[in-house]
């Protein structure tokens, strides 16, 4: 019935693998280009290069206690003969269960850091931390939990949107590495993965991504303190003008004494946890000594524990943020001793040739 | 009355279902554009809500399947899955919540989820022009618990705006499709371990004459308990780890996708959550011409710890694009 409906005002461009016949329905402007490839289309393999089929690069590495991992970086390679564009990079650390000893509550990723380039062109700074990288919608996630004799083991996943589509040529490398922060216990999988499609030509230019960071010291939880990053932490070491597009900050608490039979605590969740991590506070300059924040902001409050805070700023190479961390003593006072260490990331991408 | 161009529409029904009730028809006169002027729809939001007496702790995305049409044409290949539809509208409206908060899904709180269809063109409805559609529980899942929702109440909203009146409908649209597929890994410590899982022949294909242009590839995974207190339990978004959901589980589940050309998704089998993200989805466009299919496949890999509750393991997954119809 379908076919004969539309054979009374289309015509038959193609045949089926069975026979059928293919017909180009009249389509009102709105529709003409999407009806045409589609149409155009009788068999898959003959014209589906006109579309762009989803890709998925994906690698992981096993990251021990204190070390680092390189992954192969042959899985991160463009290897379909044909350019493709990354629209999402997304990140996930996984604690084994079998590694844990006693009870843990802990983000996988704020235990992890990163370094990435493509083809040897850096779209890192040298080690970010893989919860500066995206952002989580997965509030549980956050907090994982695992103890002694059933342990489930710990697990997080940041997603980095790209505001522009990564081209990668046919060939392109993608070279990464994963490090553990000092105080891990556990052996952390770090994953890795490049979300896309493939581009429907070559392009002469790519936006590359690009990603700088800054991490406090670790401040005891009845210490006062103020820390200024350098000029060379949140730095453009590219070439090319960045545009920055989002900063992101988050705050970790650490346990070193047991709570609530917790002995080990690594989190972001700064609603839930706010007397132990209130009183962290950041203000971010320019070069050229300009807050963007206006002064010192909380960081829980102004920058959201699971999100990016959006922005846009053209940063030149050479240039650099100042991150100053100010913490006051603890809201409440506590029993437990804890450490908390501030984590700021500036994030965006470069125009550069092919 | 009159409408203005820029009024928004919605056009929805809302149907209480329950285990053994069988597909049952949302109400047509509801989704049907009864003014005299077009109208244009966007998105179709589906909202499942469990009413729960006690048992179990659900899912209520993963048990609720819908199939329907657009005027005569076909939206669904038969009953399909919500979650194979699209994204949720908010990751905790998916999932339950982590450990501690799961016990009180016990004591007889109902759940919720709720998914958006996004359409990549509008559907432009003549006036009397309308969508019938028709619900169900997902009677392949509900044979997995130990005991099923009482009763589901399944809401369809068509969200769109009002065109002019007299504006031009187009007898040729970009119908929006859905194909989907369920794998079930039975005893994932067990004999169901070290297997791959294929989509089947009727899954994932395109069975109408004109070809379909899938624009996301929709994959949500689910544990089951089938033994009480049971659960069925959406976790492909969730880092919650739990006996019913252990993170060593997310590096054992392997996942790829062959398009009908026979190229894949992924250059070797990569774990699930990382193909379809903590969106449950990922994008692309790609012809699947009349007849012809895609084909999914996980590996289970056999899990080494003991003691867990979670034996069974159901993936869902949809190629969700259009394909130009006379309407």
């Amino acid at each position: 019935m379908a076919s004969r409906r539309i054979s009374s005002t289309a015509r038959t461009v193609g045949t089926t693998a069975t026979g059928r016949p293919i017909v180009a329905a009249s389509m009102p402007r709105l529709l003409r280009d999407d009806s045409k490839r589609a149409v155009r289309s009788p068999r898959a393999a003959s014209a589906i290069s006109q579309f762009s089929y989803p890709v998925h690069l994906y690698a992981e590495a096993d990251v021990p206690a204190g070390g680092e991992a390189t992954i192969r970086s042959s899985a991160l390679a463009n290897r379909l003969g044909k350019p493709i564009e990354i629209r999402e990079i997304r990140f996930g650390a996984l604690a084994s269960a079998a590694a844990a000893s006693g009870k843990a509550l802990m983000d996988a990723g704020g235990l992890l850091k990163l370094s990435l380039s493509v083809n040897g062109k850096p779209i890192t700074h040298g080690f970010v931390p893989m919860w500066c990288l995206g952002v989580t919608e997965d509030y549980y996630g956050q907090v994982s939990i695992f103890t002694t004799g059933t342990n489930y083991g710990a697990w997080a996943q940041y997603v980095w949107r790209l505001s522009r589509p990564w081209y990668l040529p046919p060939g392109a490398e993608v070279a990464a590495q994963f490090q553990q922060m000092g105080g891990g216990r556990f052996v952390i999988t770090g994953q890795l993965g490049l979300a896309g499609r493939t581009a429907p030509k070559a392009a002469p230019t790519s936006c590359i991504p690009y990603a700088c960071a800054w991490m406090s010291s670790p401040v005891q939880d009845s210490a006062t303190a103020l820390e200024e990053s350098t000029e060379t932490d949140l730095l453009n070491v590219t070439k090319r003008t960045v545009t920055v597009d989002r900063l992101i900050a988050r705050v970790s608490a650490r346990f070193t004494t047991p709570i609530s039979a917790i002995n080990y605590l690594i989190f972001n969740d700064t609603i839930a946890w706010s007397d132990q991590v209130g009183g962290v506070e950041l203000n971010v300059f320019t070069s050229d000594h300009r807050s963007i924040t206006n002064g010192y902001l909380g960081v829980a409050e102004s920058f959201g524990p699971r999100r990016a805070l959006e922005l846009v700023h053209q940063f030149s190479p050479g240039d650099f943020y100042r991150a100053s961390l100010r913490k006051t003593a603890a809201f409440v006072s506590s029993a437990n001793d804890y450490y908390s260490q501030a984590f700021v990331a500036a994030l965006g991408y470069r125009e550069e040739p092919v | 009355m009159a409408l203005n161009s820029a009024n928004p529409v919605i056009l929805s029904s809302n149907v209480l279902i329950t285990s053994t009730s069988g597909p049952t028809a949302f109400d047509a006169g509801a989704l049907t554009n009864l003014s005299r002027s077009p109208i244009e729809i966007r998105e179709l939001i589906v909202t499942a809500v469990g009413q729960n007496t006690g048992a179990p702790r659900a899912s209520a995305l993963g048990l609720v399947k819908i199939k329907g049409k657009f005027n005569r044409q076909a939206m669904t290949s038969g009953l399909v899955s919500v979650a194979a539809l699209g994204p949720a509208r908010s990751w905790e409206g998916e999932n339950i919540g982590n450990l501690p908060q799961m016990s009180s899904y016990l004591s007889g709180r109902g759940f919720a989820a709720q998914v958006r269809w996004q359409f990549h063109r509008p559907i432009v409805l003549a006036p009397g022009a309308g969508f019938t559609f028709e619900t169900a529980m997902d009677a392949d899942d509900i044979a997995l618990l130990a005991s099923a929702p009482d009763n589901m109440r399944v809401t369809l909203a068509f969200i769109g705006r009002d065109l002019v009146q007299g504006a031009e409908v187009p007898k040729a649209q970009l119908v929006p499709y859905i194909s989907d597929a369920r794998l079930n890994v039975n005893n994932v410590a067990g004999t169901g371990g070290n297997k791959t899982f294929l989509s089947q022949q009727h899954e994932l294909t395109n069975p109408n004459a004109s070809p379909l242009t899938v624009r996301r590839i929709v994959g949500r995974r689910f544990y089951v308990n089938t033994s009480a207190p049971s659960a069925f339990l959406m976790v492909n978004a969730s880092a919650e780890t739990s006996n019913y959901a252990s993170a060593s589980d997310l590096t054992k589940e392997l996942f790829n996708f062959q398009f009908p050309d026979r190229t894949k998704l992924c250059a070797d089998r990569t774990p699930f959550h990382m193909v379809f993200g903590q969106r449950a989805f990922i994008e692309g466009e790609f012809i699947v011409p009349p007849t012809a299919r895609c084909v999914a496949e996980l590996f289970s890999v056999q899990r080494d710890y003991t003691g867990l509750t979670k034996n069974n393991e159901v993936v869902k997954l949809g190629i969700v694009g259009d394909r130009p119809e006379v309407v």
